[in-house]
This record gives structure tokens, sequence and C-alpha cells, in this order.
């Protein structure tokens, strides 16, 4: 049944007022947002909206292009994220990114997903690598699928598993919280539901915000639902009050099809 | 429907054949509604026949309206007000068939009055009940054109002046029956024909709630006022 | 045209555009033929000048594959040369005349010839050096054969060249190198079966030398080997690092654009220009050994960084993002996400494009010119700071000779680099086509 509104989760990461720029070019507009712990938030919206710029400053990924500029404060516990004297390093770490064309590297099964503990030396010896590898693939589902080929070429195996994979590989090294952008866009309808279903189980342990095309998607998997228009917030609230009750018209208009 | 149009023409084709069906079925409705009542003031038996047999238009058509929400489901996966709109649909349709109904027994049922020959109707108030309640069934189905949620609320609240005028039709009925055995048939009958328009008001609010719903995106909060005690009521 | 009618009927519109069609495709086809046509003439043009250029080569250089030689009787003064316990004494044998042995063991075989005159152009037979290889060869053994030796030695490099047909008998005797009187003699060597050809070993074996035939291409080439070893030694590591900074550490701005264009022009700047950097630097300023494969190896790796710099710009930029972003996601630093997954994606573009780079080094001829490894160099070169000089260099040198044996030599040795150059662009491909299946 549905939470009443009464019952509000803890407050994840807080995002203040963020202000994103493509050299003169404003790609987002005063985004302010509160993620709930352990939820599903999704992030819709029309193409070129922002959402995947916002996606991106949560594990500063933005810092790669050379002429983005990010302004405002996304705190994390007690941490301003966007602050320049935080390591991204560091802050990857504890926020893990699926990305939207399954990319493996080219390299074993094992290795893959070996690659994020051993970077941030987080086993002391090749048992306790072994365990993390294991553990990581039995929690993307995919173990039952590559225990006996670990030293296979990771990048044999189908669209799917190759996702699934990479959500194995960003869980290795223990975050808690999952950027995801249009993990499914590029998988077929099967693996699709795949994914989703892993998502409903991963949400349990990690906080998880999801760009997606798919309003269906984002209606299945999330509890929380962020829009966005040309760069700016237009609505959030809960998935299914946005689905049938928008506040905004804008919203209304984009959910129904009214816009594209 | 006066919202914006959707990207798909084709949904909103689908959109304006739900409506034109619901508008269609009204009318009927509101039609086979008023025949019954005027039957039992004229005491028409040939219009009160083409009721009885005008009811099987509005079982196919609400058939029809039933097959097409499934197909806009299935379809068009509409959302927020679209989904609201087709949810409502598929229940004022509903309400309309059964209102159909009722009105298919009315009609019935005066014809037996008629034919036991009873002259001694208390016709008066049954008219007055009948025409209240069909201003109902009209303005409701006038907020559904208009989405109107205010006037859908002010025909939410008339509904208890319906329920005391059944009240007291009811006593009228028992205390002809007390008074004249052998009007208990007819009695009987009456009292069934006024029950059926004091329950086609209470669907007519349903409407009300459902306009409300559409609108609002929520059915109103408040307790309706009933006063409907015939419940309560041995005798006289 | 009935392969455009695949429905029965067409409307007259359909039609009308189906003729259109069938007119526009027939001058299509007529362009495509014409152009198909270009190309197979510039592609034969191109050929034809790689064979005539193959062949004059060839034909001029298959020849310097053998030397002749011819049999000498003599025998060796055990006295002179023979140590107390019966073995060679080198002590001994560098203070012998050797030459004077092999001389006058061959002039006596010709009785006839008496006059000094006569006897001198008679030794005009045989190398100039025959003497000391005889010594070379007797030393290498170290054992003197005892009594009367047949020996095989060289002739001079106009007999050689007279036996391999490269001089006319019938041109007149002032314009010839060999008179006539030479000629009978030679002939006479012929008809007792004491000349004859071999392969000319000391080609490969021998450095470079006064007489052509004892000079060979070994020094050069070992100068050229150790020079490019130099080279990418110092050009590889430096070009690698400075293309993933270039890619992925420089900050935007003039500064980095200013390196980038600088880095894309130095590529097309001419050779000499580094030679004379080279001159002015590591030979002026740093007073670095003139001659030297490391001085040539080093202003070679200035001509090839700017080369494998942009090679390994353009592998790095093929490697998909994606991988470096997965990389970054999980936490890599830049550092790490270059070296553990970008670099060895991109190894197979960088290595093709070092293997070009160094092969268009060891083409080079103007810069090593300007740093010295120009001269007359006797010995094979051992370490990088001894004199060398450089195949090409080499090639440059003989080819400026008057003797028409260097000429021959110089058409081998281009035979030698041209093997050099075609088997390194092989083993690009062939090492690209192997690391590429693998990814």
């Amino acid at each position: 049944m549905t939470t009443k509104p009464g019952i509000a989760k803890a407050i994840k990461i807080s995002a203040k007022e963020v202000n994103v720029f493509y050299g003169e070019k404003q790609a987002l507009n005063e985004v302010s947002i509160d993620i709930e712990d352990r939820s599903v938030t999704a992030f819709i919206g029309p193409s070129g909206c922002g959402k995947s710029t916002f996606l991106r400053c949560f594990n500063r990924m933005n810092d790669v292009i050379p002429s983005c500029r990010v302004e405002g404060s996304i705190i994390m516990g007690d941490v301003d994220i966007n602050n320049q004297q935080v390591d991204p390093v560091l802050l990857r770490a504890r926020i893990g990114m699926v990305f939207q064309k399954p990319n493996p590297f080219p390299k074993t099964i094992f290795e893959n997903v070996a690659y994020g503990p051993r970077i941030h030396g987080l086993a002391q010896s090749k048992s306790e690598l072994d365990d993390m590898v294991e553990d990581s693939l039995k929690k993307a589902g995919l173990w039952g699928e590559v225990a006996d080929r670990l030293a296979d070429q990771a990048t044999g195996l189908s669209g799917g598993q190759q996702q699934r994979l990479c959500i194995a590989r960003a869980i290795a090294v223990g975050p808690d919280v999952l950027l995801m952008d249009e993990p499914c866009s590029a998988l077929d309808p099967i693996a699709t539901s795949v994914i989703e279903e892993l998502i409903s189980e991963l949400q349990q342990r990690f906080t998880i915000l999801i760009v997606t095309h798919s309003m269906q998607q984002a209606a299945r998997v999330s509890q929380k639902t962020a829009y966005f228009h040309l760069g700016t917030l237009v609505e959030y609230g809960d998935t299914k009050e946005v689905f049938t009750l928008p506040k905004n018209e804008q919203t209304e208009a984009y959910i129904s099809g009214k816009i594209g | 429907m006066d919202t914006q149009k959707h990207i798909s023409s084709a949904f909103d084709q689908d959109l304006t054949i739900l409506n034109d069906a619901l508008q269609k079925l009204g009318d009927l409705a509101c039609r086979q509604f008023e025949g019954a009542i005027e039957g039992i003031a004229t005491q028409n038996e040939a219009n009160l026949d083409r009721v009885i047999k005008g009811d099987a238009a509005l079982d196919a058509l609400e058939a029809e309206i039933n097959e097409k929400v499934m197909e806009v489901i299935t379809l068009r996966s509409p959302r927020a007000e679209d989904l609201r709109y087709v949810l409502v649909a598929l229940k004022v349709a509903g309400i309309l068939e059964r209102i159909g109904d009722y009105a298919r027994n009315i009609a019935n049922r005066t014809k037996v009055i008629i034919t036991a020959g009873n002259e001694n109707i208390p016709g008066v108030n049954i008219g007055r009940m009948g025409q209240v309640t069909q201003d109902m069934v009209r303005d409701a189905l006038t907020s559904y054109r208009s989405r109107d949620a205010e006037m859908a609320l002010a025909v939410w609240s008339r509904d208890i002046e319906v329920d005391h005028m059944h009240t007291a039709f009811y006593k009228e009925v028992l205390a002809s029956m007390s008074r004249n055995p052998n009007m208990v048939g007819t009695g009987a009958h009456l009292l069934f024909i006024a029950k059926n328009i004091e329950r086609i008001g209470d669907y007519a609010t349903g409407i009300a709630e459902q306009v409300h719903f559409l609108v609002k995106g929520v059915v109103p909060d408040e307790d309706r006022p009933k006063a409907d005690k015939t419940s309560k009521v041995v005798n006289t | 045209m009935s392969d455009l009618k695949y429905a029965a009927q067409l409307d007259a519109e359909t039609e009308l555009r189906f003729q259109k069609i069938a007119i526009g495709l027939k001058k299509r086809r007529a362009a495509s033929r014409r152009l198909k046509t270009y190309g197979v003439l510039a592609i034969l043009t191109a050929l034809s000048f790689l064979v005539i250029l193959l062949t004059t080569i060839i034909s001029n250089g298959y020849t310097a594959l053998q030397q002749t030689e011819l049999l000498v009787e003599l025998s060796f003064p055990e006295a002179k040369l023979v140590a107390s316990d019966g073995s060679l004494d080198l002590k001994k044998s560098q203070n012998f005349n050797w030459d004077g042995l092999v001389k006058k063991a061959f002039v006596s075989e010709f009785k006839e010839v008496k006059t000094r005159l006569d006897q001198r152009a008679l030794t005009e037979i045989i190398s100039k050096n025959a003497g000391y290889d005889l010594r070379r060869q007797i030393e290498k053994t170290g054992i003197l054969p005892v009594g009367k030796t047949k020996v095989w030695i060289k002739t001079s490099d106009d007999v050689d060249m007279f036996m391999k047909g490269r001089i006319d008998r019938t041109i007149e005797e002032r314009k010839r190198r060999l008179s006539d009187q030479q000629l009978d003699w030679v002939d006479d060597l012929v008809s007792f079966n004491r000349v004859r050809l071999v392969f000319n070993k000391t080609f490969f074996t021998a450095a470079d030398s006064r007489e052509p035939e004892s000079s060979g291409v070994l020094g050069a080439t070992v100068g050229s080997a150790m020079a490019l070893f130099v080279t990418v030694l110092l050009a590889l590591p430096l070009a690698v690092m400075a293309a993933v900074y270039l890619e992925y550490f420089a900050p935007p701005g003039r500064v980095t654009d200013f390196i980038e264009v600088n880095v894309n022009n130095l590529a097309a700047v001419p050779s000499i220009v580094f030679g004379l950097l080279g001159l002015a630097v590591f030979l002026g300023f740093f007073g670095m050994p003139r001659s030297a494969p490391l001085v040539g190896g080093m202003v070679l790796a200035l001509m090839t960084l700017p080369t494998i710099i942009i090679a390994t710009r353009a592998s790095i930029r093929a490697v998909p993002t994606s991988i470096r972003d997965a990389a970054l996601g999980l936490g890599a630093s830049r550092m790490q996400a270059a070296i553990d997954h970008v670099l060895p994606i991109a190894a197979p573009g960088i290595l093709t494009g070092t293997i070009i780079g160094i092969a268009q080094a060891l083409g080079e001829t103007a810069p090593l010119i300007m740093i010295g490894m120009v001269a007359f160099i006797v010995d094979v070169p051992a370490t990088l700071t001894d004199p060398a000089t450089a195949l090409p260099v080499q090639i440059y040198i003989w080819s400026d000779s008057a003797e028409r044996a260097f000429y021959e030599r110089s058409s081998l040795a281009i035979m030698v680099l041209l093997t050099f150059l075609i088997s390194m662009n092989i083993s690009a491909v062939l090492l690209r086509r192997k690391f590429e299946k693998k990814w």
C-alpha cells in the first residue's frame, strides 16, 4: 500500500541552489533537492533538460569536462561534495556510477570487479579479494551466470549481463549511493526488467539516483520523482502523486505526452 | 476536452470518441428517466413500452465504453489527468447504465399499476421527486461535461432534498396502504418506484463525486449529508 | 530497365520518377567507372615508378654481393713469424711486411714481367689491402701454414669491376682504368682458373675503407642501430608522457594551446634544423663528442618526438571515453585511469606510431651530417660515444666517391636500408593486427 506522507525517511544528500555552466551557457538553474536515504529517486525530463548533468554533479564527474563549472552546495553527511577541497577520488569510493552504455573494461570478469577494491586497497589478501568479488557479483544477481568463468573476457557477455557486471563493479567498492545514468536504455525489455528488479533489491542497501527517459520506468522503480525542464527542477514529489496528480502544469503536460 | 493536445493524435481521437460516447449515454439515460417519470403522470403505455425497450441501447453503449476504456489503457498508458479521466469514464458509464436500469424498472412497475387500474396514485409527490432527481442527474452530467467541480459539489449536496421527499412519500404510501387494503399491491410498487428514484438521486451524487475526483484528484472529503430515514420507519 | 519495375502497374508519376533515376544512373555509373580508371592509372603510375626505382637499384647493386678473388701460391717465412713455442707471434706479425710477401709471390708467378714499371702495373691487379687481409686471416687462426700454401686474395676494385662486366674493353685504352697489358694478365689468370667470384662477406662484416673491396656496411649499420636505440629510449617515454599530459592533465588555456600548436608544427620542421640544434646545443654547449651515436640518437629523438606524440594522442583519443569514465567513476585517479586502462588499449596505435617514426629516423641523413656523423670511420663502433656513421650517411658518402666499385656498393647499401625499412613497416602492421585481435 501507499506510504502516507507522514513517514519521512532520513535525508541522504541535500543539494542547494546548484547552478551548472558549460562555458557561458547555463545548463542548471538554482536546483535544490533533498534525496531520501535508501530510496530510489528518478530524474525525468525531455532531452537536454539537465538531468544527466545534475546526476554527474553528485560524484564530481563534471570535473572531467574542462569548460564545466558547478556552483552551489551538495551536502552529504556534513561534507559539501562540491567543495573543491574534497578529493573526488575519495568521493567516488562512496558514490558509485553506472553508465548508459555498458562499459566493462576489456579485461576478465574478475578483473573488472576487482579493480575498484584493488586501487582503494580494500582487500588485504587474495582470498579477501575473491570474497569481495563473489559478494558483489551475487548482489548484482550475476554470480550464478559467471561463477565458473571469471577468467573470461568481460566483453563476451551479453548486454544485460555486462550492465549487471558494471553494477557489480560499482558496488564492489562499497559505496552508499549509486548513480545510474539511463542504465537500461541500451538493453532489451527483458534485460531491462531484470535490472529494474535488481534496483528494487539494491534499494534496501543503497540510495539510488536514476536518470531515465522512460516514464514507465520511473514509475516502476522509484519512490520519488523529480521532473526537470530546461535546467530547472519543475516538480519533485512522491512518484505516485507526480504521475497521478502533478502539482505543476508543465509536469502534467510532459507526463501526459503533451510536450516533448 | 479543453486541454492541450497530445503529441499522439491517435490518443486525442480515442479520448474524443470516449467523450462522445459518454455524452450519448448520458443523454439516453436522462431521456429514459424522463420518459419513466412522465409515464407515471400521463400513464401512456406506449411511451412506457418505449422506455422499457430502450434500455438495451444503454447496455450496449456501456459495453462499448468499457471496451474503449480498456483499449485506451492498454495502448496509450494514460497518466495523471488522462488516467483519472479514463477511470472516471468507466465508473460514470456504469452509473449511467444502472440509472437506465432503474428507469426501466420504474416504467415496468408503472405499467403494472396502470393495468391494475388504480388511479389513486399520490403522483404529485412522485412527480416532484422525479423532477428534482432529473435536475440532479442533468446537472451532474453538465458538471462532467464542463469539468466544473463547484457545480458537482452543489449537486452532491442536493441529494438530501430527495431523501426528505422520499421519506415523506414512504410514510404517505404506508398510511394509504393501511387505510385502504386494496391499495397494498399498488402501494408496494409505488414504494419501489420511489426507492428507485431515490437511488437514482444517489447515483447522481456518485457522478458528481467522480467529477470532483477528475478535476481535483480527490473525492469530496466531508461526509455527504444524508437524510434517508426510511430504514427506520415501521409504521406511521 | 526491367529491374526497376517490381509492381505490375505503376502510375504515371512513379514511371516518370523511375525514368529520371534510370537516366541519372547511367551517368553515375559512367562517373564511377571513370573514377575507378583514374585510380587504377594513378596506382599503376606509382607502381611503375617503384618498379623503375627498384630495378635500377637492384641492377646496380646485386653485383656488389660478389667479390673477385685470385689465387696466389706462397710460403710463409717461419723464422720471422713464429714464436718459440711454434705458434704465431703477434708482435712479429705486426712488424712483418705482409704486403711485400704477397706482392712478391704474385709477381714471381709472372716470369715474363721484368721491368719495375711492369711489375708495378702487375701488382695493381691485386687489392692494396691484400697483405693486411692475409695477416688478419692468419692471425685469426693463430697457426702459420707450413710450406707452399695456396691463398685466395682479393683483386683490386678495377679488376673486380672488369670481372663483373662493368669495364668496357672496346673503349680507348686512355679512357680505361685498366691498360691492355693488365687486361691480358687478367685474361691469363682467368684461363688458368685462378680467378673466382665469391660472396662478398666483407660487405657485411667490415666498416668503411679507402678501398672499395675492403669496405662494408657493418660500421654504418651498427652506428644506425645504436643511434636508433638511443632515439627510442629517449623519445618513446617522453612522447607518451607528453601526450598523456596534453590529453588529460593540461589545463585548458593559452599555454596548452601554444604547446599543442608547436608540437604539431614541429612534425613538419625540416630535419636539418634539428641537426643545427644538435650542433649548437649538444656539441657546442654541452661539448658532447662529435659523430657519436649518442648525439645522433638524441637529435633523431628530438625529430621523432612530435611524430610519436601525435600518434599517441590519436591512439588515446581513439579509446572510448566510456572506459575512462568507468575508471574515474570507480575512484581511480586520472593517472591510474590513464595507465591501467587507456594506455594498454592505445598501445597498438602507439607502437605503430613509434615504429613508423623510427623507420623515418632510420632514413634521415641531414641532421646526422650536421652533427658530424659524416666522417670517414673505419672501425665498427663499440660504445655509444665512439665515432660512428649511419647507414644513409654511408650511402651518401659512397655515392659521392669516384670509384665505380663504390657506386655498386652504395646501391647494395640502399637495398640493405630498404630491407630494414620494409621489415620495420611490416612488423608495425603485424604487431598492430596481433594486438587489435586481442582487444
